[in-house]
């Protein structure tokens, strides 16, 4: 039994010396593959992250629970309708997922919500401990009051929409500007 | 006792071998029936927009990821995110890309990412 213990423990040093590290991964709806979670073990001097953060490395968080809209699918509003930007391609989202469609009529060029304003101090009116009331401006001249929950590491929006990070302005101008 | 040792030395070793990471998200609640494993999946670079000609769903995002010390190329990762596809019921993989992360020490860490989609008719019919 000692022997075997030793064997082992030979093993699972060998084992560690080679293994490298890879982020966390978590499968959205219960398919498994080679995914492990796995931790900065290595040989010194073997492996090191240096130069880049490694976290998030993806646009797109896990939620279990939640389907996940692609932030690399930048909406854009034509003639009243949302559309999705990517690559090139427009999309409007169906309950099949992204469908491809026609670039619509009357647009030259992709005009692309640019998720760059951010949302100034003035806009947030109220702040209770969860809750946040964003003025959204409107398609009338005025402002909409928008109120975000905090949910998680998240917000939710008044129509269930759930937003990663607190949204911009231009994100809420979407649903809410109109 | 052979046996054993054996067993185990080889359970360490499977479990240290699981060479890549992956990685995937639906973009919506539809499922679709798995593709037969010789099913063909077409790949399409990110530099090669399929465009809306072909009707088509996108039904997730696909990542795949390993060191290159660990014998992982791009062709092993694209095969295995073909892989992950035919699992998923996909016709094919656009916007696939693969990146290089170097690393101090010589090492690189090579990412695919792709994202699935089904032919519209197909997506219809389900």
């Amino acid at each position: 039994m000692k022997i075997t213990l030793k064997i082992f423990i030979v093993f699972l040093f060998l084992g560690l010396l080679i293994l490298k590290p890879t982020p966390s991964y978590a499968w959205h709806d219960g398919w498994h593959g080679h995914g492990y979670v796995g931790v900065e073990i290595g040989a010194w001097p073997g492996s090191y992250y240096y130069g880049y953060p490694y976290y998030p490395y993806y646009g797109d968080p896990y939620y279990p629970g939640y389907t996940v809209v692609s932030s690399s699918y930048q909406p854009v509003l034509v003639n009243g309708t949302t559309y999705y930007l990517n690559n090139g391609t427009y999309y409007v989202y169906t309950q099949y997922g992204y469908q491809a469609v026609a670039t619509p009529a009357g647009v030259t060029a992709p005009v692309v919500i640019q998720p760059t304003a951010v949302v100034a101090a003035s806009n947030v009116v109220s702040n209770a401990e969860d809750a946040f009331t964003v003025n959204v401006p409107n398609n009338k001249g005025g402002y909409t009051a928008v109120l975000l929950k905090k949910s998680g590491n998240g917000f939710i929006g008044p129509q269930g929409e759930f937003y990663s990070e607190f949204p911009k302005v231009s994100q809420l101008q979407v649903m809410y500007g109109k | 006792m052979n046996k054993n040792m054996f067993f185990i030395g080889l359970l360490t070793l499977v479990l240290v071998g699981c060479a890549t990471s992956t990685r995937y998200v639906n973009y919506s609640d539809q499922r679709y029936a798995p593709k037969d494993k010789y099913y063909a999946v077409n790949v399409y670079p990110i530099s090669q927009p399929l465009g809306a000609a072909t009707p088509y769903y996108v039904i997730g995002k696909v990542s795949v990821e390993g060191f290159a010390s660990n014998g992982v190329s791009p062709e092993t990762l694209a095969n295995q995110a073909k892989q992950i596809a035919r699992k998923k019921g996909a016709d094919a993989i656009i916007n696939a890309n693969t990146e290089a992360f170097r690393y101090w020490g010589g090492d690189a860490l090579l990412r695919f990412t792709g994202e699935l989609i089904v032919y519209a008719p197909s997506a219809m019919a389900k």
